[in-house]
């Protein structure tokens, strides 16, 4: 299909690889399509875009490529969200995939946001965005680990 | 700040409407159960933060700051991490 966007104009997607946020995402909670896509403008991101509203597309990166060891640790309600039996966490890989979004201001390093990374189920396309219940990452963490927020 | 200290059972009632129970204190852990009317919502803390930096994120990047992220992420530099079901357009 052809989604319109206000970055990127008309853009042809695969409506298949869409995912879906059954609640949407903290302070977008009536968008819960996606599209998530690499675009030539910067190969190795993952721009989300929004089927909702043509405005909206996130800058993600998976949270592997920043932290190669991240580990996720999901609350029992986004895994039930998530359709994991048991409340379990899941392992990135196979199962789920996990990107955490950027933020990118002019003048500003770019910062990740490793609290909430978005967790997707590969089988279905489920996808929350999984506050971690715990301090281990902030929401605005430098790209690189040894990097600070305000270099 | 007030402190109040309470023993699991009892209540913390805010203003008229909302009221917060201890429901179990188990280690470094507290369950705490709310009560309030519908249009007072009642999350986490680490939620409104990721509200937050969410409206920051959304906002839309020039293509130049774009480029200035491409340059600092030796992964990109290197190769393309596959998409997690991606499409390419």
């Amino acid at each position: 299909m052809i989604l319109s966007t206000t970055r990127f104009g008309r853009l042809p997607v695969d409506e298949t690889q869409s995912i879906e946020f059954p609640e949407g995402l903290p302070g977008f909670e009536d968008c819960r399509r996606f599209v998530p896509f690499e675009h030539a403008e910067c190969a190795g991101l993952i721009f989300l875009q929004s089927m909702d509203r043509p405005d909206l597309c996130f800058l993600t990166l998976p949270v592997r490529s920043l932290r190669p060891d991240y580990r996720l640790l999901l609350t029992p309600e986004d895994s039930e969200l998530l359709g994991l039996e048991g409340g379990r966490t899941p392992q990135i890989g196979a199962e789920v995939a996990a990107m955490a979004i950027l933020s990118v201001r002019e003048g500003h390093p770019p910062t990740a946001n490793l609290l909430s990374p978005i967790v997707v189920r590969v089988a279905t396309g489920r996808a929350v965005q999984a506050v971690r219940p715990d301090k281990r990452y902030g929401c605005r963490e430098p790209l690189a680990p040894e990097e600070t927020a305000c270099s | 700040m007030l402190i109040i200290q309470r023993h699991e059972g009892q209540t913390v009632l805010v203003g008229d409407d909302v009221e917060i129970l201890i429901i179990e204190c188990a280690g470094r852990r507290v369950k705490l159960g709310f009560r309030a009317p519908r249009q007072v919502a009642v999350t986490r803390g680490e939620v409104k933060l990721t509200r937050e930096q969410n409206l920051v994120a959304s906002q839309p990047v020039s293509p130049a700051a774009l480029r200035a992220v491409g340059q600092r992420l030796p992964i990109l530099r290197a190769g393309t991490p596959s998409s997690p079901g991606g499409a390419k357009p």
